[in-house]
């Protein structure tokens, strides 16, 4: 330091029997001072300090995240995960058009009767199906030429196989 | 410690920039002893001189990346401690009775002869010895003259004392230090 010490020195204040003698008692100074260094001091300071240490402020790098997240195994399961998803979904997508539809409602059907005038004998047919509990079908349904092919079914509504046992064997012992 | 060499200062500026804690380390406890003996010699409290150090060290970790002058760190440093103090003196100076004299030097120069505050170890020997004799005023100046590395218009600007005052006060102070040391070794010749 001295170099740079006495290169601030205006030459000017000082005579010259007094520069050299400034210029030792300022080393002698300097290394008195050095020896007087309190550690403890230079730790709290030091503690105090860290926090504005200059890259304790920038975004986490890379080398702090984790291995375990960039591994190919953990790769590997993510990928796996996302294509089970994928084949869940289409498997879902796919079966509910199986799922038994929902019976329409009474007046979808009758504004259906209405708009069509004359409703065709399957579509009679249809409705008696459907309509187990006898609710829908109305007279004026059943007043359309077609409806004649939906007795049988009207007619077995309410009732089970055994009920129509006799039936059913006479009808097979007619054709063995 | 000694004086790192300009290569060693420069890597060690460019680590802690870098934000190498060893290397901030290295940096504090190389000057941290000089800078607090420059302010204590001001403000004669141990206490307040060990907390503008510390802050001064704070201003300066977090202006690391934008200090480029490796030559002149140490009276970048010195120049934030006394900046610091002025500031810190300057306030208390408004809270207390006025002063006759308003610059960080006149207030030294009142205060009594108090030299527990100075860093002068026992190996100066005669140095030390005829330190203690000197006023407050003289060993103090020549502690900021010598031990801050400051320019005497550093010194000046950071002080707020004109700079023919600062320079008088060291010629002084130097001249008398010198008689004093003379007069010892007369004196000890003398005896054997």
């Amino acid at each position: 330091m001295s170099d740079e010490h006495t290169s601030g020195y205006e030459d000017n204040e000082l005579p010259e029997d007094l520069k050299a003698f400034d210029a030792a008692v300022g080393k002698a100074l300097r290394e008195s001072v050095d020896r007087t260094a309190n550690p403890e001091l230079v730790d709290r300071v030091v503690a105090a300090s860290l926090q504005d240490l200059p890259a304790r402020t920038l975004p986490i790098s890379r080398a702090t995240v984790s291995r375990r997240w960039t591994s190919p195994q953990f790769r590997a399961a993510a990928a796996l995960l996302f294509v089970t998803g994928l084949v869940l979904v289409a498997w879902f997508a796919m079966n509910s058009q199986n799922i038994e539809p929902v019976k329409s409602s009474p007046s979808v059907v009758v504004d259906f009767q209405n708009e069509l005038g004359i409703a065709s004998a399957e579509e009679v047919i249809l409705v008696a199906i459907l309509d187990g509990d006898g609710v829908w079908i109305e007279q004026e349904l059943l007043d359309q030429p077609g409806a004649t092919a939906a007795e049988p079914i009207l007619r077995t509504r309410g009732t089970n196989v055994d009920d129509l046992a006799d039936e059913i064997n006479e009808i097979l012992g007619a054709t063995s | 410690m000694g004086e790192p060499s300009s290569e060693h200062l420069a890597v060690l500026l460019a680590d802690a920039s870098k934000g190498d804690e060893q290397a901030w380390r290295s940096l504090v406890e190389l000057y941290l002893p000089r800078v607090l003996a420059v302010v204590r010699s001001q403000c004669h409290d141990h206490d307040l001189a060990e907390e503008i150090t510390q802050s001064a060290f704070c201003t300066v970790v977090s202006k690391l990346p934008e200090y480029d002058e490796v030559g002149r760190f140490e009276s970048w440093l010195m120049r934030i401690a006394m900046n610091r103090l002025r500031d810190e003196m300057r306030r208390r100076k408004r809270q207390a009775m006025p002063a006759e004299e308003t610059t960080l030097i006149g207030l030294a120069g009142s205060q009594s002869q108090d030299t527990s505050h100075l860093p002068i170890d026992a190996d100066l020997g005669n140095l030390g010895e005829a330190m203690e004799r000197l006023s407050a005023a003289d060993r103090e100046i020549l502690i900021l003259r010598h031990v801050s590395g400051l320019s005497f218009k550093e010194l000046s600007e950071a002080l707020d004392a004109p700079v023919g005052t600062l320079l008088a006060r060291h010629h002084r102070a130097i001249k008398k230090l010198k008689s004093l040391l003379v007069a010892s070794e007369n004196a000890e010749e003398g005896d054997e």
